[in-house]
């Protein structure tokens, strides 16, 4: 008795609305939707953590307006195990549906906030973006590693101050600029040609500033795709650093970076002297790549696949082809000649 | 920035009509026709732009950005409402490979590059070369 007038009265409230001069006796069809749905409800409750418990399931939901409990998982063989709770829950095979449905993953970009960082994302100074190379430490000092001209001014330090993913998302300072060696002329080196402003390697340090920025030594962010422009990276996935050093001609190459997200593509050339478009900055002894590069992946590090997801570091990249098909960057060991001994390893 | 927003308006400026060896003047212009202020994702520590002009055949003859290596770095660059970024080259009528070109007629091109697969484009300009008698 007590929960017809209850059902009643939520029904009279709502026709109330609609007919604001007299109440509306509920149906029999309206009375009993009201109690089955009160059951439905008070079994997705006891239902709901116990299948969820289960390896490969998805989702559960109370369709109110079908008047069924649904469960998502991700393959039939995952079916039986959720019948057998289900029936244990004392609930009728009417009062369910079970469905195979895509898993559901925890996305970030790589142009969203990571904390920890690790190498991939997106990082920002002053009105610029480039990407994060590697997490590396040089002693105790723990750093990251991105383009000389991804700081300030190219060459010297001025204490460029970093931001992740933007400033506008994430006020801290995640780290100040330590090390950059100024580029040098003909007469200090003369591989340098005249009139141009030369180094080895288009690298930059950048110390962390304190403890409460968490970042990851040995993490590149790892996409759901590669060569397909693909920014999202389900579920934190990652590749490890293993191995640093250098690669010759013909090796396939990846990396990952901000704006096309991981590309792949075979070394074409190495030790390639290199004018900078637009400035008067030439890199000596530089490896060109045939894969995809857009602005903004500047910094990123440049990485063999040697097996699963463990990779060899090889590098930096810092520009490309006006059509985006090709890359090159700074071999790691012409990063370590002017940084120092990095380690990159997890 | 992935497509250029739509108050965005690029348009490129050139003579329809220059002697044969003469510097022609090209300017591409970007500008924010809207009532806010755009923010555009461009390419470069100096902007990266290029200019193409192709002969009658549709031969590309001269690009600016042919073989350069770009650093691939983006800068945010604020455009007001009204205001306008202007790229100039002038064009010394040599292909890429260092041959003055035959007179004829040709047409200009031009494109600045952003964070997006693809470039933003100008309108295609007619370029009347002229040979001086």
């Amino acid at each position: 008795m007590s929960r017809f007038i209850l059902a009643a009265s939520a029904v009279a409230l709502a026709a109330c609305s609609d007919a604001p001069n007299g109440v509306t006796a509920p149906t029999d069809a309206a009375f009993r939707s009201d109690v089955a749905q009160n059951r439905l409800a008070a079994l997705f409750a006891k239902a709901s953590p116990a299948v969820l418990a289960i390896g490969g399931t998805v989702f559960g939901d109370n369709d109110e307006v079908n008047h069924r409990l649904v469960f998502g998982v991700e393959n039939e063989r995952v079916i039986p195990a959720v019948r057998t709770v289900l029936a244990q829950l004392g609930a009728p095979g009417t009062d369910y549906e079970i469905r195979v449905t895509a898993p559901i993953y925890q996305v970030a970009t790589l142009r969203d906030r990571w904390r920890p960082t690790q190498a991939g994302i997106q990082i920002h100074f002053v009105n610029y973006l480039c990407s994060m190379g590697f997490n590396a430490d040089l002693g105790s000092q723990r750093s990251f590693i991105t383009a000389s001209h991804c700081t300030n001014t190219q060459g010297g330090v001025e204490g460029t101050q970093y931001y992740q993913p933007l400033s506008s998302v994430d006020a801290t300072v995640i780290a100040t600029e330590v090390d950059d060696p100024e580029y040098f002329n003909f007469k200090t080196d003369p591989m340098c040609p005249r009139g141009k402003l030369c180094r080895y390697s288009d690298a930059s340090r950048e110390l962390y500033s304190s403890s409460s920025v968490e970042s990851t030594r040995g993490a590149i962010a790892k996409p759901s795709g590669v060569n397909d422009n693909s920014l999202d990276v389900p579920d934190g996935s990652s590749f490890t650093v293993t191995e640093q050093g250098d690669v010759g001609k013909d090796a396939t190459v990846n990396k990952v970076g901000r704006t096309t997200g991981w590309t792949q593509g075979k070394v074409t050339a190495t030790c390639v002297n290199t004018n900078v478009s637009g400035s008067r900055i030439h890199q000596l002894c530089q490896t060109f790549v045939d894969a995809g590069v857009g602005g903004g992946d500047s910094g990123s590090g440049v990485f063999q696949i040697t097996s699963g997801n463990n990779v060899k570091l090889v590098g930096i990249l810092w520009g490309g082809s006006s059509d985006g098909s090709m890359f090159v960057y700074s071999p790691f060991s012409a990063v370590v000649k002017e940084l120092g001994a990095l380690t990159a390893t997890q | 920035m992935t497509e250029p927003p739509p108050q965005l308006r690029i348009s490129l400026t050139a003579p329809e009509s220059v002697p044969l060896g003469s510097k022609v003047p090209i300017v591409i212009r970007l500008e924010n026709a809207g009532e806010t202020a755009l923010e555009l994702y461009l390419r470069g520590r100096t902007i990266a732009y290029d200019i193409l002009i192709e002969d009658a055949t549709g031969e590309v003859v001269w690009r600016r950005l042919e073989g350069e290596i770009i650093p691939g770095i983006i800068q945010i660059k604020v455009l007001d409402s009204g205001e306008v970024l202007e790229l100039s080259h002038d064009w010394d009528q040599r292909t890429n490979r260092g041959d003055l070109v035959e007179p004829g007629s040709y047409t200009v091109r031009g494109s600045v590059l952003t964070d997006s697969p693809e470039p933003m484009v100008s309108p295609t300009k007619p370029l009347l070369v002229v040979s001086e008698r």
